[in-house]
């Protein structure tokens, strides 16, 4: 029960994207199409489980029996872009067709702040490893539901008429405002 | 631990370099072990093409289309930057494969449908297409918007005043494929320039196409059968007739069905290259 709750609460209540504000460069940037969005968003789904694993295994496993969590920035940092390239290669060797369909996104989300903001959070609310799967998996989809909804508003916006001065940039930031509005709305549902 | 012995400053260092010790010689390690071998001949077209990724042959990247064309998936000339003797030698390394040159879009439409009614909305044909269907008569032909030319980066595409559809410029055009998914009629087809004629219809409908479009192929049959067809190049697909070019041994036969055509919606592309 506690692993779905955290599992809906990172995906819908507290979305980073648009609770949080994270991972907003490509929540715009990669947002123009569906295939896209679904593209990155399935990337970010995996990047963040498996950095829930490598950091959280990190942390509790080397930087607090050394008393150096305050090098838990740089640590993540460095693991989870190691990590990403190790599996780049493996995917690249081992299933072409999945690393084929990641793309070029998945060594875009390895400096991520959703990424980051995410092992960040595992540490702070003292998740442990299974409850941080759960967080990373939620997370993943949260981002994937948001860029699909925007890309999906976006897909529309197309064929609207937009007055001039909104156009592009603009409408886009209206667009994503009234949807992180939409999204409060959850709030307070459950923790 | 490190910090009782009062070596917090050097704690910091050294895990650091640990920590990215082991991963580079994991990743050391790994680039060997799961090193995938790349196409010796990819890497060769990869030195030809320019490098630009501009997308123009529909690939991600140049790296990709080398890719492809090392596969002998995909025929040289889709990049207009390769030219003279840089062809030359992609067309040597293909290996005479590539008899279809480059691929141009071609518009299905000839125009002429009458107007089921005045649309005064947003100038674009996805939103006119809402609009029960579009405001032409014909439920296939092209709308006349634009949404094609509007993404069309090498600006090839023009709507003629005339008959109010859009045409394409076959010189300028890099056979990117961006119109074909803009067009909400999906009357774009990306055409090999060698493949010079098509039936500029999409109509499925047979004879009720006499009764909204003077232009559009009504099915009549003249072009695909015995007496002009000798050899079958030529077969009716959902009424419309379509080239079968692989069974085609010269193009003047296929030159030949077309102008009997009694309502001229046989066209032909026209190229510099012939």
């Amino acid at each position: 029960m506690n692993y779905i709750l955290i599992f809906l609460s990172a995906a819908v209540i507290n979305n980073f994207i648009l609770s949080y504000f994270l991972g907003i460069c490509p929540f715009l940037g990669v947002s123009t199409d569906l295939k896209k969005a679904s593209g990155m968003g399935f990337a970010v789904i995996f990047v963040m489980a498996l950095s829930a694993v490598a950091t959280w295994t990190i942390y509790h496993k080397i930087l607090v029996p050394y008393d150096l969590q305050y090098l838990e920035y740089v640590a993540f940092i460095l693991v989870i872009a190691f990590l990403v390239q190790l599996v780049e290669m493996f995917l690249k060797k081992f299933v072409p067709p999945l690393y084929r369909g990641l793309g070029i996104y998945l060594p875009l989300i390895t400096t991520n702040c959703a990424i980051l903001g995410f092992t960040l959070f595992m540490v702070i609310r003292d998740y442990d490893f299974f409850e941080s799967i759960a967080f990373a998996l939620g997370g993943g989809s949260g981002f994937l539901l948001a860029l699909l909804i925007m890309a999906g508003i976006r897909e529309r916006l197309d064929s609207a008429d937009i007055p001039a001065p909104f156009r592009g940039a603009g409408i886009t930031l209206v667009t994503a405002g009234c949807l992180a509005l939409i999204f409060m709305g959850f709030s307070g549902i459950m923790k | 631990m490190f910090v009782n012995s009062g070596n917090e400053i050097l704690a910091a260092p050294v895990f650091l370099s640990v920590v990215g010790g082991i991963s580079s010689l994991f990743l050391a390690i790994a680039d060997i072990l799961f090193a995938v071998r790349k196409n010796p001949r990819a890497e060769i077209i990869e030195k030809i093409l320019p490098g630009l990724n501009c997308g123009a042959c529909g690939f991600a990247s140049c790296a990709s289309y080398a890719e492809a064309m090392a596969s002998k998936a995909t025929p040289p000339g889709l990049c207009r930057a390769v030219t003279g003797q840089g062809l030359e030698v992609l067309r040597e390394i293909f290996g005479g494969l590539e008899k279809e040159g480059r691929r141009i879009a071609i518009i299905k439409c000839s125009g002429g449908s009458i107007e089921k009614f005045k649309y005064d909305g947003i100038p674009s044909c996805s939103a006119a297409e809402l609009v029960s269907g579009g405001m032409k008569a014909c439920s296939y032909g092209c709308l006349g918007f634009g949404d094609c030319a509007a993404v069309c980066p090498v600006g090839a595409i023009g709507i003629s005043e005339a008959n109010s559809i859009v045409w394409v410029d076959s010189v300028k055009c890099t056979g990117c494929g961006l119109c074909v998914a803009a067009c909400p009629r999906n009357i774009i087809e990306l055409k090999p320039v060698s493949h010079a004629y098509y039936v500029a219809c999409a109509s499925e409908d047979k004879s009720e196409v006499r009764n909204y479009c003077k232009n559009g192929c009504f099915s009549c049959g003249i072009c695909t059968g015995k007496k002009f067809n000798p050899y079958g190049i030529i077969e009716m697909k959902n009424n419309i007739p379509v080239v079968l070019w692989d069974r085609v041994k010269d193009i003047e036969s296929v030159k030949a069905a077309g102008e009997k055509c009694p309502v001229k919606v046989w066209k032909k592309i026209k190229t510099p290259e012939q």
